[in-house]
């Protein structure tokens, strides 16, 4: 299998990734512009007319959830870390993505009166403007920091298989994006995410299943990643074995030991649900029927098995080139571009093409749905709080034009410091949305006794201690040096100070309260 | 409220999945725990499905 050559991009590659990506992103924009007509009101723009069916939603919810990380990302982590890479490629996210369907569908009855964005739904549900301005403010933090990930994910699937430079193909899809999100609000982003979540489950099923094939099968890829040891980008050999589902690599590393490993599981069970980009999803879907509610769910489960599938292919990317990708000569990209070489290699140009539409149609929903997050979090929650006397139609002209620096802001933060590791840099905005957002928006909905002053205390915690992931303040303190004491102290921290601030304060009268909990609490 | 035994059932069944995951991983290990815990997902979600259908519908 060592004869199987390192794909390079050749003159074919490049068009054909070029008219693949022009396909996914016309057909985005193109819903977006069908949908311009159907959200004149800034309501409308915001959710929709609250009628989509659980297909749209569901496809749209694993677009939201499964980004660049999932679907480019992952062969990085499988390829650089063998089977201790799997905490982070999310072997179990299912059981977080399913949780956050069970617990995201209440937002319907926040949307019934009158919430229109994720810190609108803790506004109605605490009465308290304070709150609602507080998590949109950091909801845009931790969001503009994910979307960064994202551009890194479309910028080195196009170096890899066009072979031209980057920022280019940066500015036309942020602009192409910025266009059909401001056309078509609410229900064309649900909609053009339901379209992409669609094209990559079936090419990562695709791909990931021929990848095994490729490499010889299951066996012989499991033998080469039990005889594989951890090497370093830029090509330095160590003695660590990739063939446990621990890598004592560095503390900072999530797979390192057995805590790392605890807290990767809780995030992923947590953060599916926190992301406000995709507990979102559930503004806009109309009442559905018990058998409608399955298919959401089976829609859901068959999408999550894709960023396994994107796994498998970075392991049979290690089986066929061994470290070859860690050389200096494959920075900056290193591991991270095992997806689309090993899809180059399987299906040719034409391979590469539909892969890396793939890896476009990920990144751009979940780029998609954080930039309207954090549009109306401007917008809803911060200017038409301070001042609501602010017309609707000036509202929504000010989200269409927010949309510009929102999605340059990311795209210039990468192209000058692009994060080393994607997925690594992802987990720690991940791990906060996990922490802060899962409790002050979805256990709210649940727990009567939760109190304005548990959420905004949860929050000011959960911001704090982010300051304190390894590579930010934590290698300094340890031992917040280690992953997985910094990960768990963040989002149980988080569960104890909200618990806690929540019992010591008073919460909203009953009467307030019977409206939202009308089915125990 | 009183817990029902199906509602007290599911939930350790939930645990049980949960815990399964790195448990597999530390002791079979391989494509076994790969695959396996997307197995041990479906389980906890179906669980979950029929928790909230039959015992958590919000049918407004």
């Amino acid at each position: 299998m060592a004869s199987v050559p390192i794909p390079t991009p050749t003159p074919e590659s490049s068009i054909a990734v070029t008219v693949a990506v022009a396909v996914v992103l016309a057909l985005s924009a193109g819903v977006g512009i069908y949908f311009f007509k159907k959200s004149r009101s800034f309501d409308e723009w915001m959710v929709g007319h609250g009628d989509i069916g659980p297909v749209v939603t569901g496809l749209a919810l694993t677009a939201t959830w499964l980004s660049g990380w999932a679907i480019f990302g992952n062969a990085g982590l499988a390829y650089t870390y063998g089977w201790s890479g799997s905490w982070l490629i999310g072997a179990m996210n299912l059981m977080g993505l399913s949780l956050c369907v069970v617990l995201g569908y209440r937002m319907r009855r926040y949307a019934a009166i009158g919430a229109r964005t994720v810190p609108e739904v803790v506004r109605i549900r605490f009465d308290s403007r304070l709150i609602q301005a507080l998590c949109g403010v950091t909801m845009i933090i931790l969001l503009i920091v994910y979307s960064v990930g994202q551009y890194k994910a479309m910028a080195s699937v196009w170096k890899l298989t066009t072979g031209t430079d980057w920022l280019w193909s940066l500015v036309i899809t942020a602009a192409l994006c910025a266009v059909y999100l401001a056309l078509g609000g609410y229900a064309g982003t649900q909609f053009s995410l339901a379209v992409q979540g669609a094209i990559f489950m079936v090419v990562g099923w695709i791909f990931g299943i021929a990848a095994i094939f490729w490499a010889g099968g299951p066996a012989k890829i499991a033998e080469s990643i039990a005889a594989a040891n951890f090497v370093k980008p830029g090509g330095a050999a160590t003695t660590v074995s990739l063939g446990g589902y621990i890598a004592p690599i560095a503390p900072s590393f999530p797979g390192y030991d057995w805590l790392g490993v605890t807290a990767a599981l809780f995030m992923f069970l947590f953060m599916a649900t926190g992301f406000p980009h995709n507990i979102a999803r559930f503004l806009g879907v109309r009442k559905i029927t018990k058998k409608e509610y399955s298919i959401l769910m089976l829609i859901v489960a068959l999408n999550c098995v894709t960023p396994l599938m994107v796994g498998a292919m970075g392991y049979a990317a290690r089986a066929v080139w061994g470290a070859d990708l860690m050389n200096t000569a494959m920075g900056p990209i290193y591991g991270d571009a095992a997806a689309s070489l090993a899809s180059m290699a399987i299906g040719g140009p034409v391979g590469g093409a539909v892969f890396s539409m793939a890896v476009f149609a990920a990144a751009i929903s979940t780029l998609a749905g954080m930039v309207m997050i954090m549009a109306t979090n401007m917008t809803r929650d911060l200017i038409q709080n301070a001042l609501p006397r602010t017309s609707p139609k000036r509202l929504l002209l000010l989200s269409r034009l927010l949309i510009i620096p929102l999605v340059a802001i990311p795209l210039w933060w990468n192209y000058t410091s692009p994060p080393p590791v994607l997925s690594e840099f992802m987990s720690g905005s991940a791990v906060a949305q996990a922490g802060i957002f899962f409790f002050v928006v979805a256990v709210s909905m649940y727990w009567k006794r939760a109190t304005k002053w548990g959420a905004v205390a949860t929050i000011v915690y959960g911001m704090v201690v982010a300051l304190l992931h390894p590579s930010v303040y934590g290698k300094f303190l340890p031992p917040f040096n280690n992953w997985g004491v910094w990960a768990l102290a963040l989002m149980f921290g988080c569960a104890l100070v909200y618990v806690g601030v929540s019992l010591l304060t008073k919460p909203l009268p009953e009467e307030k309260l019977a409206k939202f909990f009308s089915k125990g609490g | 409220m009183r817990m029902s035994l199906g509602l007290g059932l599911a939930l350790l069944a939930l645990a049980l999945c949960f815990l399964s995951v790195p448990i597999l991983a530390a002791t079979v290990g391989g494509w076994y725990a790969y695959w396996g815990a997307i197995l041990l997902s479906a389980v906890w979600t179906l669980i979950l499905l029929w928790l909230k259908i039959s015992k958590f519908w919000e049918g407004e």
